[in-house]
């Protein structure tokens, strides 16, 4: 045994010895919702830039955020589907660790029927009282009881509820769930009444085309390919229009946000990089990859592309003044980086597109083997 | 008298015929899981590929762009135009893309080909680029750090036990409670580890290491219950014979219990193996559910294990991912039963040693 032993030791020794040298991946931990977004941006970054792909958790917004905060090391970077809250900066604040907020974009959910059925407007109370398990009554939390839609508002159409929506794998199914949470936890029914379509929307717009009186819940995307036969039910008084939706105005929709360690930057730059791609036209732009995925872009995404680039002009310039510069000159250490970047750009003018990214990794790798 | 033993000889047509039932209502559902995971799971063994000149940009895999491949004439589809044309499903396809996709086929522009990739390349988001290569690598490094860990203290603490140890209350207390620890839930080791490893000694969080510790803590109790039964077993007039030609219990030990006792050690300890290599719970409670592309190369990297990266996929809202899944279930099983297979062969080698 001991000379089989020898051997298994000889080998955790050598492994160890080579993880050593690899430069670590960026470490993305938080929300399940912004989950698949964050890693398929990873995946992209990683042929984009040949840095190595980031390594993204699904953890929830809450556990992200207090891991990211913990210490200046641990995580570079968290999803969430809500801002912080006062107490997490200020937690964030006693560690030392300064963050910096970038939203990535909106996630939406649209009710819908079959075009020429009876119209109606909801609110989320109406909402909460057709798909929750539990629902107060007398101060308690009792099953839900509602069979028809009259039943909820003497307004409403006296017709069966038959509502299809979301699983509870996808980010979607977690808005609902969120959105009629109070005060009695955010179980959806399991009666029948509530049917989970496994993440086929159009699976559930045929069945709501075949059914006068069903609603189904989709998201915003399918709504707009297929609005010529669809209606959508407003919530709130408001209709779910791709502007409302960009805007934050329409209830059934939430930003997702991404926050990044500033701490170390000049070592970190890759975190810059990252944000590049995950805000850059080619993932969140008219057709990009993230919208596919159902992402949908916020009206100023330009802004915060550019404030992505920004912070990657910091990050770069911050090697030249830590480690080659004198912190002091400043406009140097600028200078040098957009030089650097033009020269490195005019080498490869046959870069492919979204080839930014691309030139600037090579930046970085330059400034860094320079230093 | 006649009639006693017809009802007796009834009653036992009855036993055998009830015996003989459950073992085919046992089959059933077997062949029912596993007809469905390999009905489900063998098309991941296969990808859609269209030819790069003939195919629309959006018909490729959304890396094709990148040009890993070369200048491949033959591009992987994407997950969408490959659902349409293994499984007939439109997704989310316009009628227009169909239509391309019937051209394609009527010109011999798309085909079926072997997807080696499922089984070379690591994780992706994307179902048709997808691999299980990081999750099995994962979980060979995590393997090695439980056996590592389990077997040396698990046999150590048992032999001691059974051999040693002076029958006192505090080593009946250790039994008891080590008896107890085999049946404990799996997810509670993970907390064990959780605490142990990750907060208290900071440990690197989604690495093999801590995962293999984890798995390792989980099936020393069961190790060390299966190696002191079989020890147990070892017929008492075996040592006597040794120590009556004037053995040390040390020799006593080591040249006759042990060997004897051999095969239903060495079975235990595969048996739990397999156990820790099906097991996803304890790992989930340690972060080892990430998305990591990168397959480990060390057992400090981030890693996750095969049963994790099913559990991943299976949450997976595209659809690509369902025979994904499936198709791992396959190679997971593939692996369980080659682990079993090695545990019957040892067994059946040591047994016909110890024969004569």
């Amino acid at each position: 045994m001991s000379k089989r032993g020898g051997v298994f030791l000889c080998f955790i020794v050598c492994m160890g010895a080579q993880a050593i040298q690899a430069a670590p991946p960026l470490r993305i931990v938080g929300s399940s919702a912004v989950f698949p977004f964050a890693a398929v941006v990873a995946e992209h970054f990683h042929y984009k830039t040949q840095e190595p792909t980031p390594i993204v958790e699904s953890i929830g917004t809450g556990a992200g955020i207090k891991l990211l905060c913990e210490s200046q090391n641990g995580p570079d970077g968290a999803i969430t589907s809500r801002p912080f809250t006062e107490s997490e900066k200020k937690k964030c604040e006693q560690q030392g660790v300064q963050v910096q907020e970038f939203k990535i974009g909106q996630d939406g959910l649209v009710l819908i029927k079959r075009k020429g059925s009876q119209d109606f407007s909801l609110t989320l109370e109406d909402l909460r009282k057709a798909i929750a398990e539990d629902l107060p009554m007398d101060s308690l939390c009792k099953k839900n009881p509602n069979q028809t839609w009259n039943q909820i508002q003497p307004s409403f159409p006296a017709v069966p509820l038959h509502i299809l929506g979301p699983a509870p794998a996808s980010g979607t199914y977690d808005v609902l769930t969120e959105k009629i949470k109070e005060p009695c936890g955010s179980s959806l029914r399991h009666d029948g009444v509530y049917i989970e379509a496994p993440a086929n929307e159009n699976l559930i717009i045929q069945k709501v085309l075949n059914a006068p009186d069903a609603v189904g819940i989709i998201t915003f995307s399918f709504y707009e390919k297929n609005k010529n036969h669809l209606l959508a039910l407003p919530v709130e008084g408001i209709t779910p229009s791709f502007s409302n939706i960009q805007e934050g105005i329409y209830p059934l929709s939430r930003p997702l946000y991404l926050y990044i360690k500033l701490n170390d930057l000049s070592y970190h730059a890759n975190r810059a990089l990252y944000v590049m791609e995950f805000t850059s036209p080619d993932a969140v732009g008219e057709t990009g990859y993230l919208q596919k995925k159902g992402l949908i872009p916020l009206p100023e995404q330009k802004e915060i592309h550019e404030r992505a680039r920004r912070l990657l002009q910091v990050s770069s310039n911050d090697i030249f003044l830590k480690e080659i510069l004198s912190p002091f000159r400043y406009a140097q250490g600028l200078r040098m980086t957009s030089l650097l970047y033009l020269n490195i750009k005019s080498c490869h003018p046959e870069e492919p597109r979204s080839g930014e990214l691309r030139i600037w990794s090579k930046v970085l790798y330059q400034t860094r083997s320079l230093a | 008298m006649k009639k006693t033993l017809r009802k007796r000889h009834r009653r036992e047509k009855y036993f055998k015929g009830l015996g003989f039932a459950s073992l085919c209502l046992a089959l059933l559902f077997l062949g029912t899981v596993f007809g469905n995971i390999i009905i489900t799971g063998v098309p991941a063994f296969f990808r859609t590929e269209v030819l790069r000149e003939a195919a629309p940009s959006d018909f490729l895999n959304p890396h094709a762009q990148y040009a890993l491949d070369g200048e491949k004439k033959w591009i992987t589809a994407s997950d969408e135009v490959s659902l349409y044309y293994k499984n007939g499903e439109t997704g989310n396809l316009t009628p227009e893309q169909i239509k391309t996709i019937q051209s394609l086929e009527a010109h011999d522009q798309i085909r079926l080909a072997f997807n080696g990739a499922f089984l070379t390349h690591s994780d992706s988001r994307e179902p048709e680029l997808a691999g299980i290569w990081g999750g099995l690598l994962g979980s060979l490094l995590t393997l090695i750090i439980t056996f590592l860990t389990a077997f040396p203290l698990g046999i150590g603490a048992a032999i001691y036990l059974e051999e040693f140890a002076t029958k006192n209350r505090l080593v009946h207390l250790i039994e008891v409670n080590i008896n107890n620890l085999a049946a404990v839930p799996s997810i509670l080791f993970g907390l064990l580890g959780l605490v142990a490893f990750i907060h208290f000694m900071g440990l690197p969080r989604p690495s093999a290491l801590v995962g293999g510790l984890t798995l390792g803590l989980m099936s020393l109790p069961v190790i060390v219950v299966a190696t002191r039964a079989s020890l147990a077993a070892v017929p008492y007039a075996l040592k006597e014979a040794a120590m009556g030609l004037g053995a040390m219990p040390l020799q006593v030990l080591f040249h006759h219990v042990i060997p004897a006792a051999l095969p239903g050690i060495v079975t235990g300890i595969i048996l739990s193996f397999a156990r820790a290599l099906g097991e996803t719970a304890p790992l989930l409670m340690i972060g080892m559910v990430a998305f990591i592309a990168t397959p480990p190369s060390s057992f400090l990297d981030p890693t996750t294990v095969l049963p994790v990266q099913i559990f991943n996929w299976s949450r997976s809202p595209e659809m690509g991912f369902v025979e994904n899944t499936s198709g791992a279930i396959l190679v997971l099983l593939f692996v369980l039963v080659l682990l079993n297979s090695i545990a019957i062969t040892i067994r059946k080698k040591f047994e016909l040693q110890n024969a004569f």
